[in-house]
C-alpha cells in the first residue's frame, strides 16, 4: 500500500522536534499509543528529520520472538566474551563507535527483552545517543525502559487518535480529492480516526470518482484482512475478557457490576487494561463500553448465532436486576430477548 | 457568553475527544491522577497531552496553522 500522506500531526511533530533538541536533559521521545494510532510513522518522521540534520541513526524493531534472546535487538552488537558486568558499557560503545551523534530509534519497546532494555536505559542517562521509542498504551513494558519517562528523562507523548476533522482531512489529501459525506461518515464511525484501520477500510473500497468527489458505490465494508487483524486481537484474550467483548458487542454500554457478576470479577478491569475496552463514570455507576467500534463490527460479524442468542439472553436476564439503574432498559430488554434463546416477553413491549 | 469563549467552545468541539476532555477537566479543577484516569494516559505524559492539546485548540481556533494540520511529505 502507497504511503500516505501525514495529515493532523503537525502538533505532535512540533512536540517531537522540541524533544529531540534538548540540551538541558537527555533528548529523544517516548511514544504511546494503541496499536494503529500512528507511533511508528511519527518515529520514522522523528529519525528523518534527525538524519537531514547529519545524525547516524540505528533503527530496530522489538518482537516477540526476539524478546526471548537476550540482546535480541542488536543482535549484530553481540560482544565479544568478557567481563558480564561491563557487558552493557561495551554494547552501549560499540553503538556509539563512529563520528557522527547517533539517533537510536526502538520501534514497539515493550518487547525489549531486559538486555536490550538496559542497553536503551544506558544510552538516555548517560545522554550517549538521542532515543526515539515507540510503547503500546496498556502493554507491559521492561522496568528500564519504563523508567526512562517514570523518572523525566524523556518525555512520553501519548498519541491520540485523529479528530473527525482530521480524518476527512487526511482521506481526502491520500485520494487527492473530497470524498462523499455519507461515505466520510461511515469511514469515521468504523475507524475513529485510527490511521491503520482506516487504511484498510479505504483500501478495500472500490472508490470512484464522479464529478470531482470519490464516492462508493455500496457502504464501507470491512476488508477481511482488518477484520482478521482484529479478531486475532480479540482471541488472544482471557477467555473472561472475550466474553466481555462478546457481550457488548451485542449491547453497549453495560454497567461494570452487571459484567462482573455475568462474566467474572475482574474481567472488566482486565478488559480494561488490555486496551479493549474503556468505562466511564455515569452518576452513581460505571459503564463499560467497547473501547473501538470495529471491535463490536468484527466480533458480531465472527459469531455463531447459537452463541449470540445465549449471550443476548445472559444480558437480557442480568439488565432485568438493574432495572433501576439503567435508562430505557425495558426496550432494551426486549429486543435482545426477541433475538435470544429466551421467550419472548409481551410486556416488555407494553 | 463572549464570543472568544464560544470561539473556544467551538474548537474545544473539534479537538479530538481525549483532548478536550483533559482541557475541560483541568479547567475544572480535577486532580490530576484522576484526569489521567479519565483520559486514559500514563501520569508522567499528562503535561504533554495538555501542551498538544492547547497546540491543537491554537491551531483550530485560528491562531495558528489552517485547521487541519498538514504536514504531508
Amino acid at each position: 500500500m502507497q504511503e500516505w500522506p501525514l495529515v493532523g500531526r503537525s502538533e505532535e511533530l512540533a512536540f517531537i522536534d522540541s524533544a529531540l533538541r534538548r540540551c538541558d536533559t537527555a533528548s529523544g521521545i517516548v511514544l504511546a499509543g494503541s496499536a494503529g494510532v500512528g507511533k511508528t510513522r511519527l518515529a520514522h518522521e522523528a529519525v528523518a528529520l534527525e538524519r537531514r540534520r547529519g545524525a547516524q541513526v540505528r533503527w530496530t524493531t522489538a518482537t516477540e520472538c526476539a524478546r526471548t534472546v537476550p540482546l535480541g535487538a542488536f543482535p549484530d552488537l553481540l560482544p565479544t566474551p568478557g567481563d558480564p558486568q561491563t557487558l552493557v558499557p561495551r554494547v552501549v560503545d560499540r553503538i556509539m563507535d563512529g563520528p557522527s551523534r547517533v539517533v537510536v530509534a526502538v520501534d514497539d519497546a515493550h518487547l525489549l527483552d531486559e538486555l536490550s532494555a538496559l542497553v536503551v536505559n544506558h544510552l538516555v542517562l548517560q545522554r550517549r545517543a538521542t532515543v526515539v521509542l515507540t510503547v503500546r498504551s496498556g502493554e507491559r513494558v521492561p522496568d528500564a525502559i519504563a523508567a526512562i519517562w517514570k523518572d523525566e528523562h524523556l518525555e512520553r507523548l501519548d498519541l491520540q487518535p485523529l479528530s473527525e476533522q482530521e480524518t476527512d482531512a487526511l482521506v481526502s489529501a491520500a485520494l487527492g480529492g473530497p470524498v462523499e459525506g455519507a461515505v466520510m461518515r461511515q469511514l469515521w464511525r468504523l475507524s475513529r480516526g485510527n490511521v491503520l484501520f482506516l487504511r484498510q477500510l479505504v483500501a478495500a473500497g472500490e472508490f470512484r470518482r464522479d464529478s470531482g468527489v470519490w464516492r462508493l458505490p455500496g457502504k464501507v465494508e470491512v476488508p477481511p484482512m482488518l477484520s482478521d487483524m482484529v479478531d486475532a486481537r480479540i482471541i488472544a484474550l482471557p477467555n473472561d475478557v472475550r466474553e466481555v467483548v462478546d457481550m457488548l458487542a451485542l449491547s453497549e454500554p453495560l454497567p461494570v457490576d452487571l459484567l462482573d457478576e455475568a462474566v467474572g470479577r475482574g474481567a472488566v478491569e482486565r478488559a480494561e487494561d488490555a486496551g479493549v475496552v474503556s468505562v466511564e463514570p455515569d452518576a452513581d455507576r460505571y459503564d463499560a463500553r467497547l473501547a473501538h467500534p470495529l471491535f463490536g463490527e468484527v466480533r458480531r460479524a465472527g459469531m455463531g448465532l447459537l452463541r449470540a442468542r445465549r449471550l443476548r439472553g445472559e444480558i437480557a436476564i442480568a439488565l432485568k436486576d438493574s432495572d433501576s439503574r439503567l435508562p430505557g432498559v425495558s426496550s432494551r430488554r426486549a429486543m435482545l430477548q426477541l433475538d435470544s434463546d429466551l421467550a419472548p416477553d409481551a410486556t416488555l413491549f407494553t | 457568553m463572549s464570543d472568544e469563549l464560544s470561539d473556544r467552545e467551538r474548537a474545544l468541539r473539534r479537538l479530538p475527544l481525549p483532548y478536550s476532555l483533559a482541557l475541560r477537566l483541568r479547567d475544572s479543577g480535577v486532580d490530576p491522577d484522576l484526569i489521567c484516569e479519565y483520559v486514559g494516559v500514563d501520569p508522567a505524559a499528562l503535561d504533554g497531552m495538555f501542551r498538544m492539546a492547547e497546540a491543537k485548540l491554537a491551531t483550530l481556533d485560528g491562531t495558528r496553522g489552517d485547521g487541519t494540520g498538514i504536514a504531508g511529505d
